[in-house]
């Protein structure tokens, strides 16, 4: 699969979308056929935690046209430090209410779909059914593991990000060409906590990383990193590309 | 030759600092290097490298000089080669 072949129907923008995104439809290859396309895509995104949040915003700022947000649990004082579309006034309230609230003012024109829970066995092959590309934000690898089959299973492409104290990472799962996430990590890391040391500018940083693959998938615009892996330590300021290949055998993309 | 072991996320946590570089024989492979790490750092590192048995854990990923290499497979090394070192990380 192609930039150009995620199939999105437009959808033709209004004088305010004009008006609202002028200065990225002057981007080369991008346009109002880009601006279009993210108007008509549906982005599954799983927790609007402290990178999802990131995530989020940035793509309701560039006018993606919906959103399916999945996220379970009330606002903590803990999640303050990075998850950007939570605030104090919505302490112990639901996290997606917050979210959904902080993204229309931002973006009124953005359809949301608020999932109060987390991606599970259940509801997993509905939204990610539902949406042409997911973006994998999740702090359990059970979830993650569950995102990745069903984004597999119905070709949909996913792009995948973590973080951990300075360091991220950011890799583009096209299924069938590249390595899917079990490619990667075949089981569960046995080491993993589900909390761990993180500066909401690391998330922040990966987050708009993450906003900016899904935007050239979208709109077909520039190299994604399908088949790399972006590694980065912010502590010394360090970029990486990796190369990452399919591992034969997967019991998830070769089967 | 030496080779630097570049260890991420929660490696370089647990093995105090990211960068460690390791003296070997000449014809030593990154296999070779990863073991020698693991002889000479901590327990909590060579715990998230290692199985009870000696095995390398499945969800490590290595790269030898920006390539990924399997640890299945000697990867001869070189004076001054890079070995990265990925330990899986989420969201949250």
């Amino acid at each position: 699969m192609s930039l150009s072949e995620l199939p999105i129907q437009p959808r033709p923008l209004n004088d305010e979308e004009r008006a609202t995104y002028e200065w990225q439809t002057w981007v080369p290859d991008f346009g109002e056929e880009g601006q279009e396309r993210l108007k008509g895509a549906t982005v599954l995104i799983s927790r609007v935690g402290g990178l999802g949040s990131v995530v989020a915003y940035e793509l309701a700022a560039a006018g993606v046209g919906r959103m399916i947000l999945a996220h379970a649990g009330d606002v903590k004082a803990s999640d303050l430090n990075r998850q950007l579309l939570m605030t104090h006034a919505q302490l112990g309230k639901p996290r997606i209410q917050s979210a959904e609230r902080r993204l229309r003012e931002l973006n009124p024109r953005l359809e949301i779909v608020p999932v109060a829970e987390n991606i599970n066995e259940e509801n997993a092959a509905r939204w990610v059914g539902e949406a042409d590309l997911v973006i994998d934000c999740a702090p359990l690898f059970e979830e993650r593991f569950l995102m990745n089959r069903e984004a597999v299973r119905q070709s949909k492409p996913m792009v995948e990000c973590a973080m951990f104290e300075l360091q991220a990472q950011i890799t583009t799962i096209i299924p069938g060409e590249t390595p899917c996430l079990a490619c990667l990590f075949p089981e569960r890391p046995p080491a993993w906590k589900r909390e761990f040391p993180v500066f909401g500018a690391v998330s922040g940083t990966v987050g708009c990383l993450a906003a900016m693959e899904a935007i050239k998938l979208i709109a077909g615009v520039g190299e994604s990193l399908s088949g790399e892996l972006l590694t980065m330590d912010l502590r010394t300021m360090t970029f990486r590309k990796h190369r990452v290949s399919r591992r034969p055998g997967c019991a998830v993309c070769d089967t | 030759m030496k080779v630097t072991i570049q260890c991420f996320a929660q490696l370089a946590q647990a093995a105090g600092a990211s960068e460690h570089t390791r003296e070997l024989n000449e014809g030593a492979t990154a296999q070779d290097a990863l073991r020698a790490f693991a002889d000479s750092t901590t327990e909590a590192a060579r715990a998230l490298l290692f199985t009870d048995g000696g095995e390398l854990q499945p969800t490590i990923l290595l790269f030898l000089d920006e390539e990924p290499i399997l640890w299945a497979e000697p990867a001869p090394a070189r004076d001054g080669s890079s070995l990265f070192v990925a330990t899986p990380i989420a969201g949250g």
